[in-house]
């Protein structure tokens, strides 16, 4: 099972980078949304948006920019058991990241993240619309509250700002 | 509340600190937030100048960290305070995500290589602001103090053309002059209520007297037969063949209503934003900009004034306070060395995505409120070209295009130099998902992509282009975004933390104010920032 996405999500990419001056992106269409996606179409659907608008920043091979976009491929966040973190950061935006909580519905975002947990050498669970509508509605009215300590993430994958560990010093008069 | 802000506005820093301080107590720091968007957004009764600072900063060390639309007044004002001002900035010039292009600009977006503009001599293109809305009186404030001379932003022009693709009717996939859409849809919304209003159709109880002045109100507007209310053309809607000696002209018929409807229907949808914005506060004539490039004021007229207290190709890595001084690392660009920097106080003027790249012992909420805040994407393309058919062909001077193509977005028309040999269209102009779609193309496929779309427009596009050169401000390096993307929630938290200083750090730029993505949102915030750092400066 797991070969054979991995089989077609290296078609898709080469079929879309053939065809990505021309094509026209995937965006969000809520009528799509009723119908619930199978595994396959969602991988589809998935690795679809994130050649056309992930890919800016945490480029095709998902390992970002050191230090400035973060790794997908191997990356914390991305690969968490629990991936509250993961869906929260892409619904309500995290580190100068942007927010698409009103650009993708439930499914899209789920399907989006799922690509991701299974692409590359990532081989994370697959998340499901429910556990995005979950996030989404928790954190509705405090979206700037992140969900999940950062200790959860394993030392030197996080975030830039975090990896290093700055002495604190005492606030003077603040 | 107005009165008690405009007092504000000439009281000293002490009054006006101590009362939103007090307001504080009283009212938590939504009351703070409400007070500060009245004394600094309501712009009838808003700030036009900076306060009126007393005493000296005597040779207190301030570092300012940016030359954005923050960093540069807030400099400006230390300076002329008595500070000892340095300024860092990691770029090679002035000014931020104030950046006019012209021929040898060059720029390095993340993963995409350099490019160099070749645009001949004269050309010129803001690739971030590029207009300033008439109330903005911080940035004026600032044109006036250094002699920067401003021309017309035309923003609004009736002679532009209207695209809309994909939609029902007989107007699909052609343009119209944005005059055409206009006359006739208000011709015919005014022929339909007034013809409702005649037929006492509608709810509301209004008098005889009301529905005479309401009718004659939209005979007038709409330009509508009086006798029976129907829409007529006129020269509203601009002519097919104009007068001339041996003619009056002729002026076509207008659109029928059901190909006019799902065209202007799609146009307002799709760029109601940029339609609709030509007529909001923000963006309705007159706007205006300085002569030559937004650049003028920053890259020039701020350069020339800091001196050698500034220091280019400086990119800041760490920044560390103590109780006692604060120390900035930064890069020197022709050693590649780390070189260190102490003073009292730091004015940073850094994006907060990109402050969250640089080393900096903030404390706990500061740090969360900063990771907290989603920035922008944003894409913009300028495109020389060798002549100006726009304005020759299409007698376009100045203003925009509308488009329902939402890679496309506008097209913006230069607002100086009319006729002469070629220049710079705005040529696409996006957000979000578009921009970054756009954005991970190679810059010559951005390129080709933006002809494409835009020749459906101007024909014309692909034989006079020369090069474009486009800016996608997420990947822009110290920039990594467009502007903060708050919602009423999250500045609501974010806000109160992110206007206080860190110890010894003060945060200045538009992301502290509500008015964002505006210079002026900077501004303000420059003087709200020096406000409290002075205030600190002399209590001490």
């Amino acid at each position: 099972m797991f070969q054979s996405v991995k089989a077609r999500i290296i078609a898709l990419i080469s079929v879309m980078g053939l065809t990505a001056a021309i094509a026209v992106p995937l965006l969000s269409n809520a009528q799509d949304a009723a119908t619930p996606m199978t595994a396959e179409e969602q991988i589809e659907r998935g690795a679809a948006i994130y050649y056309s608008v992930c890919v800016a920043c945490h480029q095709a091979d998902g390992n970002g920019v050191p230090g400035i976009y973060l790794p997908l491929n191997k990356g914390a966040i991305a690969n968490l058991d629990d991936p509250t973190l993961f869906i929260y950061t892409v619904l309500y935006g995290r580190g100068g990241m942007p927010r698409f909580n009103t650009t993708y519905s439930d499914e899209e975002i789920a399907a989006i993240l799922t690509y991701i947990r299974q692409a590359w050498e990532n081989d994370a669970g697959a998340v499901t619309p429910e556990e995005v509508k979950a996030v989404r509605e928790a954190y509705s009215a405090t979206p700037i509250v992140s969900p999940t300590p950062d200790a959860q993430i394993p030392e030197g994958q996080n975030h830039p700002e975090e990896r290093q560990d700055p002495s604190k010093a005492s606030t003077p008069d603040a | 509340m107005d009165k008690t802000a405009k007092s504000l506005t000439k009281g000293s820093p002490m009054t006006r600190r101590r009362f939103l301080h007090l307001t504080g107590a009283a009212l938590g720091s939504a009351g703070v937030l409400n007070v500060l968007n009245a004394w600094g957004q309501n712009a009838m009764d808003g700030l036009t100048e900076p306060p009126k600072w007393d005493g000296n900063g005597n040779g207190t060390k301030v570092i300012v960290i940016g030359t954005g639309a923050g960093g540069c007044p807030a400099a400006y004002e230390l300076i002329n305070l008595g500070y000892d001002v340095t300024i860092i900035e990691a770029r090679d010039r002035v000014g931020g995500h104030v950046w006019t292009i012209r021929g040898g600009s060059s720029g390095e977006e993340y993963g995409k290589g350099v490019q160099t503009c070749d645009w001949p001599e004269g050309f010129w293109w803001d690739a971030g602001p590029s207009r300033v809305p008439f109330y903005h009186n911080g940035f004026f404030h600032y044109c006036r103090e250094l002699n920067v001379p401003l021309i017309d932003h035309k923003n609004l022009n009736l002679n532009g053309w209207v695209y809309a693709e994909n939609v029902d009717g007989e107007l699909n996939a052609t343009k119209i002059r944005l005059h055409e859409m206009q006359a006739d849809m208000g011709g015919y919304t005014s022929q339909y209520l007034a013809q409702a209003l005649d037929q006492n159709a509608l709810d509301e109880p209004l008098s005889e007297e009301d529905l005479e002045h309401w009718k004659s109100y939209l005979i007038n507007w709409g330009i509508l037969n009086a006798n029976d209310l129907t829409y007529r053309k006129s020269d509203h809607r601009g002519f097919a063949v104009l007068p001339d000696v041996h003619s009056p002209g002729t002026i076509n018929d207008p659109y029928p209503l059901r190909d006019l409807l799902p065209f202007a229907d799609s146009i307002m949808q799709a760029a109601g934003g940029y339609l609709a914005a030509t007529a909001t506060f923000d963006w309705q004539t007159t706007m205006v900009k300085p002569k030559g490039g937004m650049d003028a004021l920053y890259d020039v007229a701020f350069r020339e004034f800091f001196g050698d207290r500034l220091h280019l190709n400086s990119p800041v890595t760490k920044i560390n306070q103590t109780p006692d001084d604060v120390t900035v690392t930064y890069t020197d660009s022709e050693t590649s060395e780390p070189v260190e920097i102490t003073g009292d106080y730091v004015m940073c003027n850094i994006p907060l995505s990109a402050l969250l790249k640089v080393s900096v012992n903030f404390d706990e909420p500061m740090k969360t409120a900063i990771r907290s805040v989603p920035y922008a994407m944003a894409l913009r393309m300028g495109i020389g070209f060798k002549r100006r058919f726009w304005e020759e062909d299409d007698w376009i001077y100045g203003g925009q295009s509308f488009t329902n193509i939402s890679q496309l977005g506008i097209l913006g028309y230069p607002d100086d130099n009319y006729l002469s040999e070629g220049g710079v269209m705005l040529g696409m102009y996006n957000f979000g998902t578009n921009a970054a779609y756009v954005s991970s193309m190679p810059y010559d496929a951005r390129a080709q992509l933006a002809l494409s779309l835009g020749s459906k427009v101007h024909p014309q596009m692909k034989d006079e282009f020369i090069s474009a050169f486009s800016v996608a401000w997420h990947l822009e390096p110290y920039s990594l975004g467009a502007w903060p993307s708050f919602t009423a929630e999250s500045r609501e938290q974010v806000m109160p933390i992110l206007q206080e200083p860190d110890g010894r750090i003060y945060l200045v730029g538009e992301h502290l104010s509500n008015v964002n993505a505006w210079m002026e949102g900077a501004v303000q915030a420059a003087w709200m920032q020096v406000d409290k750092l002075h205030t600190r400066v002399m209590q001490s």
